[in-house]
């Protein structure tokens, strides 16, 4: 597990640190002058610690303030991205070049309230998190891929949202982006046009479904009338053809109603470009509602096998999301896909003498006491271990 | 933990339900089988049926189930019927694109004397029963009319084979005038196989042609129906098969059962003789009323429920032998799996409505006559002419298909409008046979509680319904069907 | 000309069955049994030939009941879907398709 958020020690520091948004410099990167701030990296060798530079080009590193990084932050690097507070102490990365996986929080405010949300909602106003996400875009380096945009329900602030898809279409158009949302803003067709409008290339709209029916759907996110809107910007969306993702959470109430759910997407929502089924991640509202949402993975194989091949039969791509392979069905093994972002994964220490360990994701980190009681380290490797989801 | 919306608040309330559209069948003593608008079906316990109707069923699984399947809704839902549009726009979707089989019978000649042919017996020699270059001619342009992107050319006869020179003539033809359309071509060659020669199956891998045989099972019940001078009408066919196969390659061959009184305790050797032949498709077809004379009891002349009890050991044989790795189809239950479990139109001419007649499939006779359907083509042997629908000398495409033989069936027979059919549970999987009620009950309707046509299809839908109801590996191999 | 076999009787009040109901169950009997109908008051008569030998009064009437409960069940289920049907079928077949958020005709 990577730690994103950290502790320094300025060093050097006359005034604040402007602008709040840096990069780390590549080594052998031209001067950087104008709109670009680089943070350069040394080992300071006395007090054993990395220490990053804030100067505008590479070259002047000497004279420039400098920050020492707590330990959790050894791990900064080229091409990170990271925010650095006024006074120098406190730094996130908003960006890590390395990861396999880079999300942009837009917002936590949310017109949801799911049962088991990993970012539980908050009200306070938060769109300075927009300008902050087109900072980040401005200064991505060119070999970044893919992006996540998710909140909160991003689509809350339309205006702060358009502006942000528009200005990656127009800083950053190779990028890969994947909007995650309720959905239900969708329903608005003049909102679905703006969002169609913008032209980007790439960009597919993740969004919950969690039962074929509103009684438990809107049950699960907390919200009334949720399973119409979002039902509807699906369609809207599709009407428009873009990019859809299904992400189902599987949890407890998800369980019994899976293979009818799995059904239902193939007669009903046939069109869609993935149907994620996501493992539950212990945090968040999760965890105090563990009772009403946990159960073991080994508990619902049946389940999860049934919908994944009733979804595959159809023709639509499956991924199973966050669960070890221990843990899952064979037949299911092709389409998982290793998918616990480098800085939330962990493994146990079973996991040591695991022969599939390299493929595996791991556990969440923040699995705490809620681990599955089929994990076990697989000593013989079967004949078909891949991560390739299957397109049949 | 605090709840902001309860799972009771989203709990129905006793009448807190509409119905949708919906049909339903007293499918046995414990359960009532529901079907949506789309064909989507829901089985409902017999004591909680009249409940669901009645607004009084207190059953929140069930309720939730029947939400899911969009056989009910809350007041205030818009939803549901939008989904239910869409999908009943997608099935319908297929319908502008007539017509997609053209069979040309390119020549009455044969030398085999099948007991159940419906075909006029002519010998071998004579060759004024053959078709003409100028009808092929006039046949296709006729053919490529129609507005299908998808082109299914089948030859059939007599035996085709024995006016080979016009075959290969009309592919040809076909394909050069297909430059000026795009369509998707596809050729099929009804044969006994018999006659294959090198040359024939040169032209077939060249031309990307399709053959597809009759193979009626094992060989004394093979010989018994299918007469041939020298009795050797199964080795000749299965080594037919086995030589296509090498040659063009094994998707390339397909085979079709005739049924007779002889097949109906052979189900299981009919199958076997299909997989030692790696044949992967058995159609298990009902006995023909065709080349009788009319026959009481709805036309069946012989029991339907002695062929449903075949229906089913050849059912459950198939699935057995997918159970054991097998992968066995069963077509007819693949087709009628496709309408269980999708929204696409499996596009098979026999069993859809508005009936396949002229819609689905034209058949251009050696001597130019146009008929609706295959089956409208044997009456006429019987000198029933009420499927000729023209002669492609004097007919133009206008002339056919805005025919009154044509739209006159065609509207009396659609189902959803039809006495019973408009209200039986399996119309969505169900379809129109003008050609059959007419042959049997004298009008394009039939009486469906007497017709062997109703009986038989409702009998398999049960038969296919029943056993995915009861085995997991038999529900998932069914939908599997149903996606192909 | 086969003799017709002795006719059952079976009558129907008239203020709880409708008569499209029962015509309709008749026609769906039509296997079993042929039937005539005569009004008498309120009351549906209906006098049920069976159409072979072996079928005793009491499944002639069962059969004939049953069906003629469904039928109505039927009629009343087509009467109270008839809208929601229409509207569903133009949605269907309607030319604006889905990208409409306007509230279809009702």
């Amino acid at each position: 597990m990577i730690r994103l958020s950290g502790r320094a020690t300025p060093v050097g520091l006359d005034g604040g640190v402007h602008p709040g948004i840096w990069r780390v410099c590549r080594a052998d990167e031209p001067q950087t002058g104008g709109a670009l701030a680089c943070v350069s990296t040394s080992r300071d060798i006395a007090s054993d610690q990395n220490r990053i530079h804030l100067a505008p080009q590479p070259g002047a590193t000497a004279r420039a303030p400098g920050l020492q990084l707590g330990r959790g932050l050894a791990h900064i690097a080229e091409d990170d991205i990271l925010r650095i507070s006024p006074d120098g102490s406190r730094i996130n990365v908003l960006w890590k070049n390395t990861a396999v996986h880079n999300s942009l929080l837009l917002t936590e405010q949310c017109d949801n309230y799911c049962l088991m949300c990993s970012q539980p909602p908050k009200t306070r106003d938060d769109t300075w998190l927009f300008e902050q996400a087109k900072r980040v875009v401005s200064l991505l380096p060119p070999t970044a891929q893919t992006l996540g945009l998710t909140g909160g329900e991003p689509t809350l602030h339309a205006d702060a949202l358009i502006g942000l898809l528009e200005h990656c279409r127009d800083t950053a158009p190779w990028l890969q982006l994947h909007l995650l949302s309720n959905g239900r803003r969708f329903s608005d067709i003049a909102f679905s046009q703006r969002y169609a409008a913008v032209g980007l290339q790439d960009i597919m709209a993740g969004i919950p479904l969690y039962a074929p029916e509103p009684g438990l759907h809107d049950f699960i996110v907390q919200a009334s009338g949720a399973f119409e809107e979002t039902v509807h910007g699906i369609l809207n969306l599709a009407t428009l053809g873009q990019h859809i993702e299904l992400r189902i959470v599987v949890q407890k109430h998800t369980v019994p109603v899976l293979p009818e759910l799995a059904v239902f997407i193939a007669r009903n929502l046939p069109f869609v470009d993935q149907v994620a089924l996501m493992g539950l991640e212990m945090t968040g509202l999760a965890r105090p509602n563990s009772a009403e949402v946990w159960i073991d993975p080994a508990d619902y194989q049946a389940e999860l096998a049934d919908a994944t091949l009733t979804l595959a039969a159809a023709g639509l791509v499956t991924k199973i999301f966050n669960h070890q392979l221990c843990v899952l069905d064979e037949r299911l093994w092709p389409f998982a896909v290793r998918s616990i972002s480098d800085w939330k994964n962990d493994y146990l220490d079973i996991c040591k003498d695991c022969s599939v360990r390299g493929t595996c994701g791991g556990v969440f980190a923040t699995s705490g006491n809620r681990l599955s009681t089929a994990l076990r380290p697989i000593h013989t490797v079967p004949a078909l271990v891949t991560i390739e989801p299957k397109r049949p | 933990m605090n709840l902001r919306l309860l799972r009771d608040a989203t709990a129905m309330p006793p009448s807190g339900w509409q119905l949708l559209p919906m049909r339903f069948h007293r499918f046995d003593s414990d359960s009532v089988l529901l079907t949506n608008l789309v064909g989507e079906h829901l089985f409902v316990p017999q004591d909680q049926f009249l409940a669901v109707i009645d607004g009084t069923c207190d059953d929140q699984e069930l309720l939730a189930r029947l939400r899911a399947r969009h056989l009910i809704q809350r007041p205030g839902d818009r939803l549901p019927a939008e989904l239910l549009a869409i999908k009943l726009r997608t099935r319908l979707r297929h319908l502008p694109d007539s017509t997609g089989l053209h069979i040309f019978v390119v020549t009455l000649r044969c030398e085999h004397t099948c007991r159940y042919c419906q075909v006029s017996r002519q010998s071998s020699a004579r060759s004024e029963f053959d078709m003409s270059q100028e009808t092929a001619r006039r046949a296709l342009a006729l053919a490529f009319r129609s507005p299908s992107p998808h082109l299914k050319f089948e030859f059939q006869g007599g035996e085709p084979l024995l006016n080979f020179p016009l075959l290969r003539w009309i592919v040809r033809e076909a394909n050069r005038i297909n430059q000026d359309h795009g369509k998707d071509l596809a050729f099929v060659i009804a044969t006994n196989l018999a006659l294959l020669d090198d040359e024939i199956l040169r032209f077939c891998a060249e031309e990307d042609v399709h053959i597809s045989t009759s193979l009626d099972g094992p060989a004394d019940l093979h010989n018994h129906n299918r007469r041939r001078p020298g009795q050797d009408s199964w080795q000749k066919t299965v080594a037919g098969i086995r030589l296509v196969q090498g040659r063009l390659g094994p998707g390339r061959v397909s085979a079709l059962m005739t049924t007779t009184e002889a097949s109906l305790d052979r189900a299981r050797d009919i199958i076997d003789t299909y997989a030692e032949l790696g044949l992967r498709n058995v159609f298990l077809r009902p006995i023909s009323p065709y080349g009788f004379a009319l026959r009481p009891r709805g036309g069946a002349g012989y029991d339907v429920d002695r062929w449903l009890r075949f229906y089913e050991a050849g059912l459950d044989y198939i699935i057995d032998l997918n159970r054991g790795g097998l992968p066995m189809v069963e077509s007819y239950a693949a087709i009628i799996a496709r309408k269980m479990f999708s929204n696409q139109d499996p596009g098979y001419v026999d069993l859809t409505s508005p009936a396949g007649i002229g819609l689905g499939a034209l058949v251009y006779n050696y001597d130019g006559d146009v008929y609706a359907s295959d089956e409208g083509r044997m009456l006429a042997e019987m000198n029933d002419h009420t499927f000729r629908l023209g002669n492609v000398a004097t007919s133009s495409y206008e002339d056919i298909l805005l025919n009154e033989k044509l739209l006159q069936p065609l509207a009396e027979s659609y189902t959803l409008s039809a006495p019973m059919c408009h209200s039986c549970a399996f119309e969505p999987y169900c379809g129109a046979d003008p050609v059959f009620h007419h042959a049997t009950a004298g009008d394009f309707v039939g009486h469906k509680a007497t017709s062997a046509f109703c009986r038989r299809n409702m009998g398999i839908f049960k038969a296919l319904l029943r056993r995915a109801r009861e085995d997991k590996f038999t529900r998932e191999l069914f939908w599997r069907w149903g996606q192909r | 000309m086969p003799q017709d076999p002795e006719a059952t009787e079976i009558s129907f009040d008239g203020s709880t069955t409708e008569l499209d109901a029962l015509q309709r169950a008749v026609y769906a009997v039509a296997d079993l049994m042929t039937v005539d109908i005569r009004a008498s008051g309120t009351d549906y008569i209906c006098a049920l030939f069976p159409r072979r030998s072996g079928l005793d009064q009491d499944t002639l009437k069962h059969r004939i009941r049953a069906e003629v409960t469904d039928q109505s069940l039927r009629l009343r289920i087509a009467r109270e879907t008839e809208p929601i049907r229409n509207l569903i079928f133009a949605l269907a077949f309607s030319e604006t398709g889905l990208a409409d958020s306007g509230k279809p005709d009702e």
